[in-house]
């Protein structure tokens, strides 16, 4: 209780900085700041809880950005939507990445350099793919309307980023009370012990990948307003553990499974 | 010259070391022949600015199916 007392007298100043000033250079650091905060937060899920170093955020972040921008820029999606797809795109690449290496049993520096290799590839494409203005990148059209996601002033862009790391602080710190964040120091604790206890490691850290790289894709707005290229957006998303959490307990005979897990987990019995 | 020379081979020599398998010496020089191969043909195939994705993807490839490397002992 007493962390959230903190997060909420936290953010709450930092909601009157755009009161107390308009300057614009305070409002860019400072939305950097949260940007790199939220990112950082991202990464404390599977690197912090969960004790994988992924090198890879950066393809996630990547991913969410530029499908946001080309969505919007080469297939006139209005922002916001483009905003929900780039969340998507940047889901699913986690997704992708993360059960692929976590399948296959990837540890410790092995699994530090397959993120980077996967990242790495993105990279490259990003940088070859016409799509993408290769290296060039994508200019996105200046349109100062909030339905086009941009605005007159740095202070929405501040209040907006402000409020994504405020609920990832609240979901980081609510993953601690949960099943899916004591696998995750189950598993960073001692990944054999985490799976001789009936814990499907895979899934948790396959989910865990992915809400990291939820987390990432959260920054992009930040990315936006400071970069004319390419667009950053993001939005939050809370996170779907049912799923692994019914997996986990289906292994383990499906005892105390909590209400969401349990129609998960029926689902998942098909 | 510039204080980043050396970048552009930390990283490909990091990968060249754990695609063998860490600590295996065969294992560096076999992944090192591998990669660079790998380079310079996905360079011919795939043109000069895609080259790099062949290294990457190989790399992927094996360790997927060999966590530990190539000559890398089981974890």
């Amino acid at each position: 209780m007493r962390t959230y007392g903190i997060i909420a007298i936290v953010v709450a100043l930092l909601a009157c900085v755009p009161l107390i000033t308009a300057s614009n250079v305070v409002l860019n650091f400072l939305v950097v700041t949260l940007l790199i905060a939220l990112v950082g937060q991202g990464w404390n899920v599977l690197g912090g809880y969960g004790g994988q170093y992924s090198f890879g955020h950066a393809a996630f972040f990547g991913t969410g950005a530029y499908v946001t921008g080309v969505l919007q820029v080469k297939f006139g999606v209005n922002a916001w939507a483009g905003l929900a797809f780039g969340i998507a795109a940047g889901a699913l690449v986690g997704w992708v990445i993360g059960s692929l290496s976590f399948r296959s049993g990837l540890r410790g520096s092995y699994f530090a350099l397959v993120t980077l290799a996967f990242a790495e590839v993105l990279r490259i494409v990003a940088s070859v793919a016409p799509i993408t203005g290769a290296g060039v990148g994508t200019l996105i059209k200046l349109d100062l309307r909030w339905e086009a996601f941009q605005f007159q002033s740095r202070a929405p862009f501040y209040w907006i980023i402000l409020g994504f790391v405020a609920v990832s602080l609240l979901m980081v710190k609510r993953l601690e009370s949960t099943r899916f964040g004591a696998y995750l120091v189950a598993v960073r604790e001692n990944e054999d012990a985490a799976r001789a206890a009936g814990i499907d490691v895979v899934a948790g850290e396959a989910a865990r990948h992915d809400s990291f790289g939820r987390d990432h894709r959260r920054g992009r707005l930040l990315l936006r307003a400071i970069l004319p290229l390419p667009r950053c957006r993001h939005r939050l998303r809370p996170v779907d553990f049912g799923r692994s959490f019914a997996r986990a307990d289906h292994r383990r005979g499906g005892h105390r499974v909590r209400p969401a897990a349990r129609r998960a987990g029926g689902a998942h019995a098909r | 010259m510039n204080p980043h020379a050396g970048n552009a081979f930390v990283l490909i020599a990091f990968t060249i070391v754990v695609l063998g398998g860490m600590g295996s010496v065969a294992g560096a020089l076999v992944g090192g022949l591998i990669i660079g191969v790998v380079e310079s043909l996905s360079g011919l195939y795939l043109g000069e600015s895609l080259g790099q994705i062949g290294i990457f993807v190989i790399f992927i490839l094996v360790l997927l199916f060999r966590p530990s490397g190539l000559f890398g002992e089981r974890a």
